[in-house]
């Protein structure tokens, strides 16, 4: 699942060096975090997919100091590796999590999401929590707008329908 | 829909934890350490055994058995060498 840094190198020259980009990895960490937790909704999940973004980023550091939006890169990457941390997650994992739940609201609209198809998810994260817009959405999934738009429509009515039952 | 907003604003502002850092030597995969090591051992191992095994056994155990034949052969055969027939020839001398 390679990203290629292609689309994102608008520069030919470098505008940064390998330790500027350190440190931009390293101001950058608890977005990655946050993001990959709006979408796997799980902590461990969270932390699995935003450190192999970091190490994802740290290997490809060299290319990203010419990269003109490193963030969007990151964005993509950390997207789809919280894609991949979801489909990891197995039944026996969920039912143990299921345990230790609490009633709480946010809880509950945890679970909801959780039995939302992933890519409805990402969807929802990226324009609640993100708050990016359809074409920033669209850029990052590698999707038309037309689909970001109908998808958020439905995973936003799926969310409401199952919120209301 | 507002559960929904407040969920993702929520997420802004957990704690990220320690253990999530950005180190170039670090790596989840264990495994890509693992399995080179223990293909190097495999073949080491394997290599040591074909050089201590004999090439052919069956032939060296031929070549022992023809030598021990060999042997016992040599063994039982009468001695008519040349220094019994000296003896005899240097007694008959000494006698005439």
């Amino acid at each position: 699942m390679e990203i290629s840094l292609a689309s994102y190198t608008e520069l030919k020259a470098p505008v940064r060096t390998v330790e500027e980009v350190d440190l931009l990895l390293r101001d950058l960490r608890p977005w990655l975090f946050r993001l990959a937790l709006a979408i796997t909704t799980r902590p461990d999940s969270a932390e699995d997919a935003a450190q192999e973004a970091l190490i994802r980023a740290a290997k490809s550091r060299h290319k990203l100091t010419s990269v003109q939006e490193p963030r969007a890169w990151l964005r993509t990457v950390v997207v789809r590796c919280a894609l991949t941390s979801i489909s990891k997650i197995t039944p026996e994992r969920l039912i143990d999590q299921e345990i230790h739940r609490d009633p709480t609201e946010t809880l509950a609209v945890r679970q909801i999401l959780d039995r939302m198809d992933p890519t409805d998810r990402v969807v929802l994260a990226l324009s609640h929590f993100e708050e990016l817009s359809y074409a920033e959405i669209a850029d990052t999934l590698g999707i038309p707008v037309g689909t970001v738009g109908s998808r958020l429509h439905s995973a936003r009515e799926s969310f409401k329908r199952e919120w209301t039952r | 829909m507002d559960v929904l907003q407040q969920f993702y604003d929520g997420c802004h502002s957990v704690a990220v934890p320690q253990s999530l850092v950005l180190n170039t030597t670090r790596s989840r995969t264990w495994l890509g350490f693992a399995i080179p090591v223990a293909g190097i051992l495999a073949g080491g191992i394997l290599a040591l055994l074909i050089v201590m095994l004999p090439s052919n056994p069956s032939s060296q155990i031929g070549d022992e058995m023809a030598r021990a034949l060999a042997n016992s052969q040599m063994r039982s055969q009468p001695d008519v060498g040349g220094s019994d027939h000296a003896r005899h020839l240097g007694a008959r001398k000494w006698t005439a």
